[in-house]
């Protein structure tokens, strides 16, 4: 005997009724060869979320930020010195969201360098690091989502910003896609995506140095972090890396960016100020 | 030899040439202009973050298909239009493209 069940599509307190139904459905009775179909297609899940453990500081800052309100754990933390850059959940590809973002929250911040209102530099710095990391999550993680928050420190001058992806990580897919790197940690293959010129793309298909850019235009205006699967990849102010291996998993990439805002330039370096050399004619 | 000039702004219609999507858009238009052998002058004014990945869809993939003559002949970036950090981007970009697509070559020939 086959036995097909639609779910509602409102269900409230679901295990209590499954257990029920079960009971209902006298499991023991049926015969060998019986099949009960329990068809969820059509419900719609109510997930509820408990936090435990978390200390009062964190428990604050996931608060001013949204992130306890945005998984449903209910909070009231008023940011009184606006210092906080609210959670971001959205799609990478969606700039235009992501522009909103970063304007309201970051550029129009009363924490953003007043200074910097006359040049596009500061902004440019900031946007460009963001946006590369956010085309990177949609090209390579397999996941189109997006989670960004951060905050401003005025007594240090700093801006921290965070970006994270839950899609498949660094060293996984690296590792997948050219298995020659296999034998390398998570750390070094991180090290080896920031790489000039490194991609998992075929040679004929221009890539490779997003991650790159990012970490050059980065030094000297702020510290970089990635951290993916196992590993933990840092750039500090100066250029120097640092690798620390994990004992915990994170199946997915965060990047932490910390810009020393006192460090970059409120106006816009001029071009004789460049100190690449133009190698090719296509310039004029 | 024609010359025309390409907007990168007014093709993309934004201020943000970020994506490889768009960065498609302007690779179609350059590889038109070369095919037509038409001299065209790429400006990037008024672009707020140009990121690599727009980048390599709108030049680096030319070199897949042309050789650094013809790029030369045709394709004028104008340098000026471009903030510093975008003017190494470009750099970065197109030397990549180079390296890679020799590499290519050299697999190719072994």
């Amino acid at each position: 005997m086959n036995y097909h069940i639609v779910i509602p599509e409102k269900v409230d307190n679901l295990a209590p009724k499954i257990a029920n139904l079960i009971r209902v459905l006298d499991i023991p009775s049926l015969d060998a060869g019986d099949s009960v179909h329990l068809d969820f297609s059509h419900t719609e899940m109510e997930a509820r979320v408990y936090s435990s453990g978390m200390s009062d500081k964190i428990k604050e800052a996931f608060s001013k930020n949204g992130f306890l309100k945005s998984v449903g754990i209910p909070s009231e933390t008023t940011d009184t010195y606006n210092t906080t850059i609210p959670i971001f959940n959205g799609y990478s590809q969606n700039e235009y969201a992501i522009k909103a973002y970063l304007d309201e929250f970051v550029f129009n911040n009363e924490h953003w360098p007043r200074s910097y209102n006359n040049s596009l530099f500061g902004i440019e710095t900031i946007n460009s690091a963001i946006y590369e990391f956010t085309r990177n999550v949609n090209e390579h993680s397999g996941s189109n989502r997006v989670f960004m928050c951060g905050q401003f420190y005025p007594r240090n001058n700093n801006l921290r910003f965070c970006i994270v992806d839950k899609g498949k990580s660094i060293p996984f897919n690296i590792r997948n896609l050219l298995p020659n790197l296999a034998a390398l940690t998570d750390c070094d293959v991180i090290e080896w995506a920031t790489g000039k010129g490194n991609s998992t793309k075929p040679d004929k298909v221009a890539g490779g140095v997003g991650l790159y850019s990012i970490k050059q235009s980065m030094i000297n205006y702020g510290e970089v972090t990635i951290l993916s699967n196992e590993g933990l990849w840092k750039q500090a102010l100066l250029g120097g890396h640092r690798h620390i291996p994990l004992t915990s998993k994170f199946g997915g990439t965060i990047i932490h960016l910390n810009f020393f805002l006192d460090k970059i330039p409120s106006y816009m370096p001029s071009q004789s100020e460049d100190a690449t050399i133009n190698n090719d004619d296509i310039f004029f | 030899m024609d010359e025309k000039t390409l907007i990168v702004k007014d093709v993309i219609q934004s201020n943000l040439a970020v994506s490889p999507e768009d960065g498609s858009n302007v690779f179609s238009i350059l590889e038109s202009s070369i095919k037509q052998k038409h001299l065209m002058h790429v400006d990037f004014s008024g672009l707020q973050t140009v990121t690599t990945a727009f980048l390599n869809a709108a030049i680096g993939d030319l070199y897949a298909n042309q050789d650094r003559d013809t790029l030369n002949k045709f394709i004028k970036i104008d340098g000026q239009t471009l903030t510093n950090l975008q003017r190494q981007k470009v750099q970065l970009v197109m030397e990549n493209a180079r390296t890679r697509l020799s590499n290519d070559e050299i697999d190719e020939e072994m």
